[in-house]
């Protein structure tokens, strides 16, 4: 069993989840190319990356409790 | 140039994700055009023709591995890219089997994606480039309307210009569709004739009674109906060329009459008694073997001697492929400005199709794939399933030994409606591929989910 693989589409909760997570991470991304590097937002907008993807960290976890 | 952005669809369920890839690929220099997915698209996707597409793997109604196949069947040159929040490594072994180009996991690495779609930008600028330098090179290698960089027409063109100046008759030989005419009209526009009248003439159109009369012309009352004199082409073509096509199926008497104008310069109108002086230089062609006419008493030995004096025989196509690329760019281009398409590359598998084609009716036919193709085409990208329909049927994709198989079924009679056995056959003939099955039927894809659907074969 691969990691990935307790996020089979058994779980539809935790599949949505992760592909709102993924939008919220992309867009932060968007915005990190398109600024310039000396931008003051930056720090704010890797923040919100950094909380975004911590969550996508937890889904793995999430996801074998709910067994 | 704005036109060359190549084409993105990227196909996703989830409204933020569209926008968020759409931004993306637009600021990487596509063109994105972006569907929640589902039925609607499906019927939509034959008028979208995207270069690339990028499908999310979970979607409701229809998934992206369906839609993947839908696209390669469509247009076997899109390249697909999948995504999925669900990434396992027999997912995507699965979905690379059904021929997608790269397998992405959401979050999307944005890195990744930019080297994927560089990839495809890449491969589509190369294709355009290739047809692109085919042109300029057909362009540099064309030659009174004829296109050849291999040696054989080199010597060709070489033959020409140095016969045009002098020859008075020529004979010019090859297959069918080989460009005889172009030839003959190649040594008149290059000879001291060029300002005079070129006439061409198809010796097999008429009658031995009218091919007399309208080679040599009449006086009034040579027969019934000759109520005016009539000059005959002779007359016509006086102080130029006349081409006369299909010399082999002259009927006997008229070839006597000819060698006279050809050895004298001297016409006799039917009826007349005295002959007339005309000055014309000529030029015969035929894709039939003279000598084996004359063997067989079918021609005459001394015209064809008088005739053969200069001959000039033309390459079959399959025996010079090498120029293949240079007239398909040529064709393609010519095509796509009458008929106002986009086409301007070929997809790898059509230029193997074109490459590999049997081509019995050498460049005429190769030009009339072209011509049909370029209808058919909606894209940038001629692919090879336009070259193929325009080739006239699936038989040439097959494996030869496949297609051995398959030939029962073609025929140009009408079929009877197929039975659920014949589609079942069909089916498993083509590996599963509905269109082709439809096409080998001989009835219409539309045609075809219907019976499935009376069979309950879907």
């Amino acid at each position: 069993m691969t990691p990935q693989s307790h996020l089979q589409p058994d779980n539809p909760l935790l599949h949505q989840l992760k592909n709102h997570l993924s939008i919220v991470v992309g867009f932060c991304d968007l915005l990190l190319g398109d600024l310039p590097q000396d931008d003051p937002k930056r720090v704010d907008i890797q923040e919100m990356r950094k909380a975004g993807q911590a969550a996508l960290d937890l889904l793995p976890d999430l996801s074998a409790r709910m067994r | 140039m704005p036109d060359t952005a190549p084409l993105l669809l990227v196909v996703d369920d989830e409204p933020g994700m569209l926008t968020l890839v759409q931004r993306f690929a637009e600021a990487e220099g596509f063109d994105v055009i972006t569907r929640p997915g589902g039925y609607a698209l499906l019927k939509e996707l034959p008028e979208l023709n995207p270069d690339a597409a990028l499908l999310d793997r979970n979607m409701p109604e229809v998934g992206g591995l369906e839609l993947l196949k839908a696209i390669s069947e469509a247009d076997p040159g899109c390249q697909v890219i999948l995504m999925t929040a669900d990434a396992t490594v027999d997912s995507a072994i699965e979905a690379v089997k059904l021929g997608a180009l790269d397998y992405l996991s959401k979050p999307l690495d944005f890195n990744r994606l930019r080297e994927i779609l560089g990839g495809v930008r890449y491969s589509i600028a190369r294709r355009q480039r290739l047809l692109a330098a085919d042109t300029e090179l057909a362009t540099r290698f064309e030659f009174c309307g004829m296109v050849g960089r291999s040696p054989v027409m080199q010597e060709l063109f070489d033959l020409i210009r140095r016969l045009a100046p002098h020859a008075r008759t020529s004979l010019v030989t090859g297959e069918t569709g080989t460009g005889k005419e172009l030839v003959a009209r190649a040594l008149h526009k290059l000879g001291p004739r060029k300002d005079r009248r070129f006439i061409a003439f198809n010796c097999s159109t008429l009658v031995e009674t009218l091919a007399e009369s309208e080679l040599f012309g009449h006086v009034r009352g040579a027969f019934t109906g000759a109520v005016e004199a009539k000059a005959g082409l002779f007359e016509q073509a006086d102080g130029g060329t006349l081409f006369l096509d299909e010399i082999g199926e002259l009927p006997p008497p008229v070839q006597a009459k000819l060698l006279r104008v050809i050895e004298y310069g001297e016409v006799q109108r039917v009826g007349a008694t005295d002959g007339r002086k005309v000055d014309v230089r000529v030029i015969a062609a035929t894709n039939r073997r003279l000598p084996e006419e004359v063997a067989a008493g079918r021609f005459r030995q001394d015209l064809y001697y008088r005739l053969n004096v200069v001959e000039i025989q033309l390459a079959a196509l399959h025996e010079r492929r090498d120029d293949i690329p240079y007239l398909t760019a040529a064709f393609v281009q010519e095509f796509a400005a009458r008929f106002q398409k986009r086409v301007n590359a070929l997809s790898p598998g059509a230029e193997r199709l074109l490459h590999n084609a049997p081509w019995t009716g050498n460049i005429r036919e190769l030009r009339n794939v072209i011509e049909r193709a370029c209808i058919l085409s909606d894209g940038r990208i001629l692919s090879e399933r336009e070259v193929l329909a325009a080739l006239g049927g699936g038989a040439r994709l097959a494996a030869p030994s496949a297609a051995a198989e398959l030939a029962p079924l073609e025929s140009n009679d009408v079929m009877p409606e197929p039975d659920r056995g014949m589609i079942e056959q069909a089916l498993q003939q083509v590996g599963g591929n509905r269109s082709a099955a439809a096409r080998r039927l001989g009835i219409s894809r539309r045609a075809l989910y219907r019976r499935l659907d009376t069979f309950g074969l879907r």
